[in-house]
């Protein structure tokens, strides 16, 4: 018995500092998310902090179970919250009862729609077209969108429901802060901003900002209350958790009147699928070049979707991956997913333990936090890169601008498309030079890229007697271009060259014509794994 | 042939990915069924109520529908839901404005109702939005009630448009109608 | 720079900040109260209209209309210095919601212009009287979207909205309507004072919280009020030309003569936008109800069912500035069009002349 007791000891003893280290790893993760889960839900999303929550507790929990990835950290995440906010707005009334329902048939939609893109693969490889200026832009888009749709949560002042959401009514939202903003809320505000934006300044103190802001705010708002009174301050606060427990069971809607409602949601639940894939795609791409390592992204789209359409009858908002939260993870050391079950077992404690201190947390100090997430995500180190190539600035601001100015759903349409259209445009025009008699063609040869070919073929042959194309830098010709090449062939005038060696090539060994272009020391020589199906004897 | 060494390894790991892939699946399908059987355990066996959107039905709401007359408003519809959601505010403060209460049931003051009848409400809302001389300045009838949510009913201030201020707004109405009052009625006058 | 300093100074720049916005918010809610306080320089119709209802400071409130109307009195509660401003300021905004009549357009109207497309649109325009429209002999007309009768029937189900509207966020409807893409925040004063000046005129009418008044709203004419021969955009042309082109102008742009409106604009930038009721396509029935009941001017209840609806499909073809719910697209096609229509139509279409008003034409329905 003792052997057994001492054995168990020894292996306990044995994984205490990896456990050890887990647990703490799983506090300081759990530290962080909790107020950003309270403050999505309750700014941002529209429904009562408990949605938040348990989207960090379950939501985090299902995708630790789903997906083997070792730094996927799953949760809450902004703009999937701002996105339910904006498509409920015209629904329904925040925090209300139906307000919640919709929100809950708006999270299954998107997880089914998420299911639909892991079942069709030609989806989820689309998902891959869609590039990493594409996403950055919008992550750009919405970050300032979040600042501005906090402006009147920070002022204490109700939201315009029912109003639609263009960008530049944030400039009157603005005024209206100025002017019949409540004063005490601006003050709780200002206070957790800039103790936030202080804290971030000094590296030891970054994790730890959005906290000592909302206990700064807190204790602000404590003080008035204690002098001015919660009644004449009116400042809104998280309130009362007592009431919910470790698991709260919910329906979605799904009435036969609430059909025309959930029917005029459906784009917004396509915006927020996609918006999740593309979030959870691009994190675990970006994590997977900085870290090493490589985790399918199908299998993460799988745990998204799978428990996308769980947590809906869990009271909880969907969740995706949080590329800041991951990146945490993986400077606090712990690559593993017990860490981040531990996390969300850690979150469950503390809002038990503490439920009421969360109560007593000021929204004003809630829309600051959401205003510093904001500001953070329009980090200059990630926009630059993107402004250096011509390509990606347009794609960039692109989606930049049409998350800004359109309709959410409009613009992740459009920005997909936009990515996609771009591609195929670049593709479409291949780095044609004509030096002497010799037109290169670096890049495709097909339908698309055959008009702007064709025209300088043409204008070439038509000055010259003989013309040299020289084909080494040409990766693609589909059978139109076969087709061109022919009649150029039969037309008589034009010969062609690849430089390219190969012994894998047959036909006849001398590429090189009459023209004595022979083979340059140093041109690039491509060794193909496949036959060369370009046969000579086909032109 | 003798087999080679590295066509001997290759096939082994070839074997050796396919029954890790077959245990992946396993894994993955007894994953999400542990979860889907969590979610029906939650509902159905765990003993939590199911949190539903509609809004349920208290004793003594068919008898302040019959007293106060609210068919004239239609028997069902989204006004008639939101003054039941309101009559449940009012009279069971704690239990359907949980966020923006610490009371609870066993309170001596645990409901509006516990206050006021519904006819001061209704009294209440056609004399708002006038000067208060206590607060000092106009106070509208959504801005009391926040203020009994954050004072006297010892809890939190709840947004000017959340159906639980905008419901008991709406109760108010319904009472007024029935009691046919006009804007600024004085109690006992004409 | 160090970086110590360099975090010094981002701090000291942060904290400057914070404290510059702090400071203009607490100058600007001091100015607002500051309006607030102040006696309101009352335009003359308001000032008529309300001491007809004898808006006077006291314990009580007695009307003299319903005494006039009734024999009785009815004895409400009183107004206070600070609600007979709120009520003043709310009827100057309905009156004259462009500050025409005001020195300071952003002082006493609350700004209300910036929130307004053009500078025509005034709320009277439409709820005439003020919003409490009546005859030589007191009585309130049918349709004549009398604010007092929209608060007693307020806060129902909208279905264009597809929500409980509160009375609050339906005046929110009508600046999104003629809005230039703001809306006034819904605790704005704006739209506090107009509540404050329409619950005014509910207690001097004593309207019954919940009753259905006549005056509320339009009394709309539907398709079947009609003799049904098609609602026609040529004779809706046709009789614009006759009857309202004099005030409202050849383009519907409205007219402005010696720095006074005379009439406001019915189409281009001026106008309410597609998203607004009046919009046939939108809503067949209200504009229509709002011609027969209340154009022309001084010639009201004249024209036939099938002429207002005729003109109302006219006017809605013109061109007008895109709601929000159009979206960009369509907004940049409506700004294109109503730059591009009015004179390419002067130069193409030369002017018709005058035909002589009918006399003798047959009046069906």
């Amino acid at each position: 018995m003792k052997a057994r007791a001492l054995k168990y000891q020894a292996i306990l003893w044995q994984h205490w500092p990896r456990l050890n280290g887990d647990l703490v790893v799983g506090l300081t993760l759990a530290l962080v998310t909790i107020p950003q889960a309270v403050a999505f839900s309750v700014t941002l999303a529209g429904v009562p902090p408990h949605f938040g929550i348990y989207a960090a507790i379950w939501g985090v929990l299902f995708c630790a179970l789903l997906n083997p990835s070792r730094v996927f950290h799953g949760g809450p995440n902004n703009s999937m919250s701002a996105a339910i906010g904006v498509i409920l707005l015209p629904i329904a009334p925040p925090f209300g009862a139906e307000y919640m329902g919709y929100a809950l048939t708006l999270g299954l939609m998107a997880g089914l729609i998420q299911l639909m893109f892991y079942a069709v693969r030609p989806l989820g490889r689309m998902l891959d077209l869609i590039s990493e200026p594409v996403i950055n832009g919008f992550i750009c888009g919405i970050g300032l969108f979040l600042i501005f749709k906090s402006l009147t949560t920070f002022g204490g002042l109700p939201l315009n429901t029912e109003v639609e959401w263009p960008l530049w009514i944030a400039w009157h939202s603005f005024l209206a802060l100025t002017e019949i903003g409540n004063m005490y809320a601006i003050e709780i505000g200002l206070i957790t901003l800039v103790t936030c934006v202080i804290a971030q300044q000094f590296e030891r103190l970054r994790n730890w900002a959005i906290l000592l802001g909302i206990a700064a705010g807190t204790l602000y708002s404590q003080i008035l209350t204690a002098t001015v009174g919660l009644e004449n301050t009116g400042v809104e606060q998280i309130g009362n958790l007592a009431s919910i427990g470790f698991i709260t069971p919910s329906l979605p809607i799904f009435r036969q009147e609430a059909m025309p409602d959930i029917i005029a949601i459906v784009p917004g639940a396509v915006t927020l699928a996609l918006l999740g894939l593309f979030q959870t795609v691009a994190a675990m791409r970006r994590m997977s070049r900085k870290v090493g390592g490589f985790t399918d992204s199908r299998r993460a789209i799988f745990s998204d979707a799978v428990s996308n359409c769980v947590l809906p009858f869990l009271s909880s908002l969907p969740t995706c991956a949080s590329f800041n939260r991951m990146w945490l993870v993986h400077r606090l050391g712990i690559h593993s997913r017990i860490a981040i079950a531990i996390s969300a077992l850690w979150v469950m404690v503390l809002v038990l333990f503490f439920a009421g201190v969360i109560a007593i947390i000021p929204m004003p100090a809630m829309a600051a936090v959401i205003i510093l997430l904001g500001i953070n995500m329009l980090k200059w180190e990630d926009i630059k890169p993107h402004l250096k190539n011509r390509r990606e600035a347009v794609v960039f601001i692109g989606s930049f601008l049409s998350v800004l100015f359109l309709d959410l759903f409009e613009a992740v349409i459009l920005g997909s498309i936009v990515a996609i259209a771009y591609a195929k445009w670049e593709q479409a025009h291949p780095n044609i030079s004509l030096q002497g008699n010799v037109l290169k063609i670096r890049g495709n040869i097909y339908y698309g890229s055959l008009p702007v070919v064709e025209s300088m073929y043409h204008g070439a042959i038509a000055s010259r007697d003989k013309l040299v194309i020289d084909l080494s830098e040409c990766y693609y010709i589909d059978h139109e271009g076969i087709r061109w090449l022919a009649a150029a062939k039969r037309a008589g005038k034009a010969t062609f060259i690849d430089r390219r060696s190969g012994s894998d090539r047959r036909g006849v060994a001398d590429a090189d014509t009459a023209d004595g272009s022979s083979r340059e020391p140093g041109a690039v020589v491509h060794r193909r794994s496949k036959p060369d199906r370009r046969r000579r004897s086909d032109f | 042939m003798v087999p080679s060494p590295t066509t001997d390894s290759n096939a082994r790991r070839e074997r050796r990915r396919e029954r890790r892939s077959r245990m992946r699946l396993k894994n993955v399908s007894l994953a999400v069924l542990s979860i889907v059987a969590f979610v029906l355990w939650v509902h159905l066996g765990s003993g939590v109520t199911v949190f539903r959107s509609d809004v349920p039905a208290e004793p003594g709401w068919e008898r302040f529908r019959a007293d106060y007359k609210l068919a004239y408003f239609g028997d069902d519809g989204q006004f008639v839901r939101a003054v039941q959601n309101g009559y449940n505010l009012v009279f069971h403060t704690y239990k359907y404005a949980p966020r923006f209460t610490r009371k609870v049931a066993g309170d001596q003051v645990s409901a509006c109702s516990s206050c006021h009848t519904a006819e001061d409400l209704a009294y209440a809302f056609v004399n708002s939005d006038r000067y208060d001389r206590k607060v000092g300045r106009r106070v509208s009838f959504e801005e009391r009630v926040q203020r009994c949510y954050a004072g006297p009913m010892d809890g939190f201030v709840p947004t000017i448009y959340d159906p639980a201020v905008r419901d008991i707004r709406l109760l108010a109405r319904a009472v007024a109608r029935h009691l046919q009052l006009s804007e600024g009625a004085l109690r006992g006058g004409r | 720079m160090q970086p110590r300093t360099r975090t010094l100074v981002k701090i000291g720049v942060l904290v400057l900040a914070a404290g510059g916005f702090y400071l203009l918010a607490a100058h600007k809610h001091a100015q607002r109260e500051e309006v607030r306080q102040t006696a309101v320089s009352v335009t003359p119709a308001c000032v008529e209209k309300l001491s007809r209802y004898a808006l006077e400071r006291g314990e009580y409130y007695r009307s003299p209309y319903v005494v006039q109307r009734t024999g009785t009195v009815s004895t409400r509660r009183g107004y206070g210095d600070e609600d007979i401003r709120a009520i003043q300021r709310g009827c100057n905004i309905m009156d004259d919601t462009q500050g025409r009549q005001a020195t300071d357009v952003s002082r006493e109207r609350w700004n209300a212009t910036r929130f307004i497309r053009g500078n025509h649109a005034a709320c009277s325009h439409c709820h005439q009287g003020i919003g409490d429209k009546q005859d030589a002999k007191g009585n309130r007309l049918k349709g004549s979207l009398s604010i007092g009768a929209s608060w007693v029937m307020a806060d129902m189900y909208d279905r264009f909205t597809g929500l409980l509207l509160p009375f609050e966020l339906r005046q929110m409807q009508c600046y999104i309507n003629s809005s230039n893409g703001y809306k006034p925040n819904i605790a704005d004063d704006v739209i506090r004072d107009v509540t404050a000046y329409s619950r005014f005129l509910s207690a001097a009418l004593d309207l019954k919280i919940g009753n259905h008044y006549d005056e509320q709203g339009i009394d709309e004419i539907a398709a079947s009020d009609t003799l049904k021969q098609g609602d026609d955009y040529v004779r809706g042309e046709a009789l614009y030309k006759h009857k309202c082109m004099s005030c409202h102008g050849r383009q519907a742009f409205g007219l402005e003569a010696n720095g006074r409106l005379v009439a406001p604009a019915l189409a281009g930038p001026n106008a309410w936008n597609m998203q607004s009721r009046n919009y046939f396509y939108y809503v067949s029935t209200i504009l229509p109800g709002f011609i027969c009941r209340n154009m022309p001017l001084g010639q009201e209840n004249t024209l036939t069912n099938q002429e207002c609806r005729d003109i109302a499909y006219y006017i809605s073809n013109l061109p007008r500035p895109a709601g929000d719910r159009q979206g960009p697209i369509v907004a940049l096609k409506q700004q294109f069009l109503m730059t591009v229509m009015p004179p390419l139509l002067r130069l193409t279409s030369p002017d018709d002349a005058e035909k002589p008003a009918h006399g003798t034409r047959e009046r069906v329905q």
